[in-house]
């Protein structure tokens, strides 16, 4: 686990020794060359992880010559069963190698003359060996993360592909080659060729040539003559110059002519010094000693390198990354615990402080209130009254008047009504309370009650008066206390004599008319307020 | 342990486990009581508040009400509503309404006043005394009746309705009858039977005690 962190230490395994560059913010430094015979190796080994590289997680890059490299078909399988059916085609393509892996191919890219059935892999495999055991004692002992073990070659060719993409930006054709041939000389005296077809890894070769910058002439000739030895191997692998090739040569600016001279085989050649290859891939190398050497290069580029292509496996690497997946996982976990709680925290403070703000205002609106309650109290004391003594009483009061029964207007229009020459023989006021429905008829409420008034008035004639005009002035009253009293019911309930069509009328006819004066002279008026 | 995850695991595994178990206690112990304890007290001064404007606009509100029902109080007051019904005092208001509208003569009955109490009088911390009276009059003329019902609802402290009235011619007018009240002997000839409701408010005692202060209409 890097936790994304670009600062890691770089070893390349060579066959001469092991390779320590710390990269970094500076750049690509080599910090030690352990040669395999250093009696003091893991300590060495150990000391520079740990001072000199300052703990940054290690990337294991294997550049020696003893890598074997395979393309197959594997048979397509449910997923589940993928990683089981590769890892047994592995065992049976490399049966005597531990670390091996696959590398899954695109098929458009894939030419092989094998069986067209199944998915096209790369399958690669070195040997173990002490040196490697060394290196994984070193650096499990040193307690560092460890990224990964991988082959050099495999996962330079991205940075070829790179180189190559940037090359062909530049040129006025911008067709893509087919073929990349990279070369660069390493510390240790060999040069590393690595050839892609199609951006995938087609070969790769480790040929020693002599180390010197003081004969560029013939350290051009022997890498000219290493690249037409590979050239011969290409043509086996189907090129053709139409394909288009690019030449990658990694020299210092005393061998450009020289290498230009010498190479004389149709291809785009592009002779750059480490710095300027390292410009074009935008990574720092850092200060270095010649600019002919492509370890640097490396260390800088997979030092940065995010995804690596083809994760070796073997027993000794897959415990300590297993364990420590676990670990990262763990730390994940951790981390998103602390997030978590850290939300929850912050949550609660911000929740503090919102209650703590509104708090102080609440306290400001209640004091500014309790103030003008004070202050309206103080008007109210100034006053001197008890408000709802007042304001109750004055409302009962008026409840009272509105249901209380005043006889005194129906009483002075009944008199007025009468004239002078009637006389009321008796008169009976009541009140009387109905229950007067409501308008809404979905309201649930009790009736309500209202106090009418009823007047009840009896008159009489003398028996001489001729029943007709008693009628007749009986009718006539009726007439006035209509007028009179227009929220009222007047209603003749016994006429003069009971003659009215409703009475029980009574006479009798004689010669001496006593029949006649002993007829009823009474009569009788009913009036009732009418409820609105 | 360490070189089974490596240094910067062990170092970066232990920090968070320290940071995220800090932030635990942290909040568990200090954060979150503190922000309850905040919110309960804002949550007890937003109340208060709210109790203080509720009272406060209580208070605007009577005060404005008051100027509008200081006139009619004042009216109400004059109307003798607040008349504690003393007997003694009643009686002699009867005599005087008796004599003021000429009746021959007015018998009366004032039956125990009734206490009548509702929430506007509770709210008041007084009560309604309710009294029946029952009035048999005599005069000489119908007119003198309708002078003693009037006097007696707008003379008499207080609400009175009038339940029944009940007015009867109880004489001829004879000439000899006629001779007799001229002469200055007054003779009944009408004669009424008069039921009315005396209503007035008066405190109440056993409400003001329990309130445990005193009220009236005026400090």
């Amino acid at each position: 686990m890097s936790f994304l962190s670009s600062n890691r230490t770089v070893l390349i395994l060579g066959d001469e020794g092991l390779q320590v560059y710390s990269v970094g913010r500076l750049g690509a430094q080599r910090v030690e060359f352990l040669p395999w015979g250093d009696d003091n190796f893991l300590e060495a080994l150990n000391l520079a992880i740990i001072k000199k590289c300052k703990r940054k997680p290690v990337v294991i890059i294997n550049d020696m010559v003893e890598q074997h490299y395979r393309k197959e078909r594997v048979p397509k399988v449910a997923i589940m069963d993928r990683a089981n059916v590769l890892k047994r085609r592995l065992s049976v393509a490399f049966p005597n190698y531990k670390i091996f892996a696959a590398l899954k191919l695109e098929e458009s890219k894939f030419r092989s003359t094998a069986d067209g059935k199944g998915l096209p892999y790369l399958f690669a495999a070195v040997p173990s060996s002490e040196n490697l055991s060394k290196v994984m004692r070193a650096v499990q002992s040193s307690s560092v993360t460890i990224i990964g073990f991988y082959l050099l070659p495999v996962e330079a060719s991205t940075m070829v592909k790179a180189l190559s993409a940037k090359v062909r930006g530049k040129k006025s054709d911008k067709r893509k080659a087919v073929w990349n041939i990279f070369m660069g000389q390493h510390l240790n005296g060999g040069v590393r060729q690595i050839v892609t077809r199609d951006d995938d890894l087609a070969l790769t070769r480790m040929s020693p040539i002599v180390d010197t910058d003081v004969e560029p002439e013939l350290w051009a000739k022997e890498m000219s003559s290493e690249l037409t030895a590979t050239m011969s191997y290409l043509t086996r692998f189907g090129y053709s110059e139409g394909d288009g090739l690019n030449v990658f040569v990694i020299a210092n600016e005393e061998a450009h002519q020289s290498v230009e001279e010498h190479i004389g085989i149709n291809c785009d050649l592009h002779i750059l010094t480490s710095h300027e290859a390292a410009g074009i891939l935008g990574v720092n190398i850092g200060r270095q000693n010649d600019d002919r050497y492509a370890d640097p290069v490396h260390a800088a580029y997979l030092g940065k390198k995010n995804k690596f292509r083809l994760p070796m496996q073997f027993a000794a690497i897959d415990s300590v990354v297993k364990t420590r997946r676990i670990a990262s996982l763990v730390a994940l976990g951790l981390l998103a615990g602390c997030g978590y709680f850290g939300y929850e925290a912050f949550n609660n403070w911000a929740k503090s402080q919102e209650a703590k703000e509104n708090f102080r205002v609440s306290e400001e609106r209640k004091k500014s209130l309790q103030q003008d309650y004070e202050l309206e109290l103080a008007k109210k004391k100034e006053i001197g009254f008890d408000f709802i003594m007042v304001s109750n009483s004055v409302r009962v009061f008026n409840d009272i008047e509105m249901q209380k029964t005043q006889p005194l207007s129906l009483l002075k229009k009944i008199g007025q009504s009468l004239g002078a020459d009637l006389h009321l023989d008796k008169l009976d006021v009541s009140s009387k309370e109905i229950k007067q429905k409501k308008k809404n008829p979905y309201q649930q409420e009790e009736p309500e009650i209202k106090n009418i008034l009823e007047a009840v008035m009896s008159l009489s004639f003398s028996s001489e008066v001729d029943p007709s005009v008693g009628v007749k002035k009986i009718n006539d009253l009726k007439n006035r206390l209509d007028k009179a009293l227009p929220n009222y019911e007047v209603n003749i309930v016994k006429q003069v004599a009971g003659l009215s069509h409703t009475g029980n009328f009574v006479g009798e006819s004689g010669s001496d008319g006593k029949g006649e004066k002993n007829q009823d002279y009474t009569a009788e008026i009913l009036v009732r307020e009418v409820v609105q | 342990m360490i070189k089974a995850i490596g240094y910067n695991r062990f170092i970066i595994i232990g920090a968070l486990i320290l940071i995220g178990t800090g932030l635990f206690f942290y909040n568990a112990n200090v954060l979150q009581p503190t922000m309850q304890k905040q919110q309960a007290n804002l949550s007890t001064v937003r109340s208060k508040s709210s109790e203080i404007s509720n009272n406060l606009d209580k208070l605007k509100n009577q005060l404005s009400n008051f100027g509008n029902e200081k006139a009619d109080f004042a009216r109400v007051r004059y109307l003798g509503f607040f008349d504690t019904q003393d007997r003694v005092n009643t009686r002699k208001l009867i005599s005087r309404i008796q004599k003021d509208s000429r009746l021959i003569s007015a018998r009366y009955t004032i039956k125990p006043a009734e206490s009548v109490t509702n929430e506007k009088l509770k709210e008041a911390s007084s009560k309604i005394l309710k009294t029946d009276i029952a009035f048999d009059l005599e005069a000489v003329e119908d007119t003198d009746i309708y002078r003693f019902v009037y006097l007696l609802s707008y003379g008499f402290p207080g609400q009175i309705s009038v339940k029944d009235i009940s007015l009867v011619r109880g004489r001829e007018v004879t000439q000899p009858l006629l001779r007799q009240i001229g002469s200055g002997q007054a003779e009944a000839i009408v004669s009424a039977k008069l039921n009315v409701v005396w209503q007035t408010m008066v405190p109440d005692e056993s409400a003001q005690e329990s309130d445990g202060k005193q009220r009236g209409g005026r400090r």
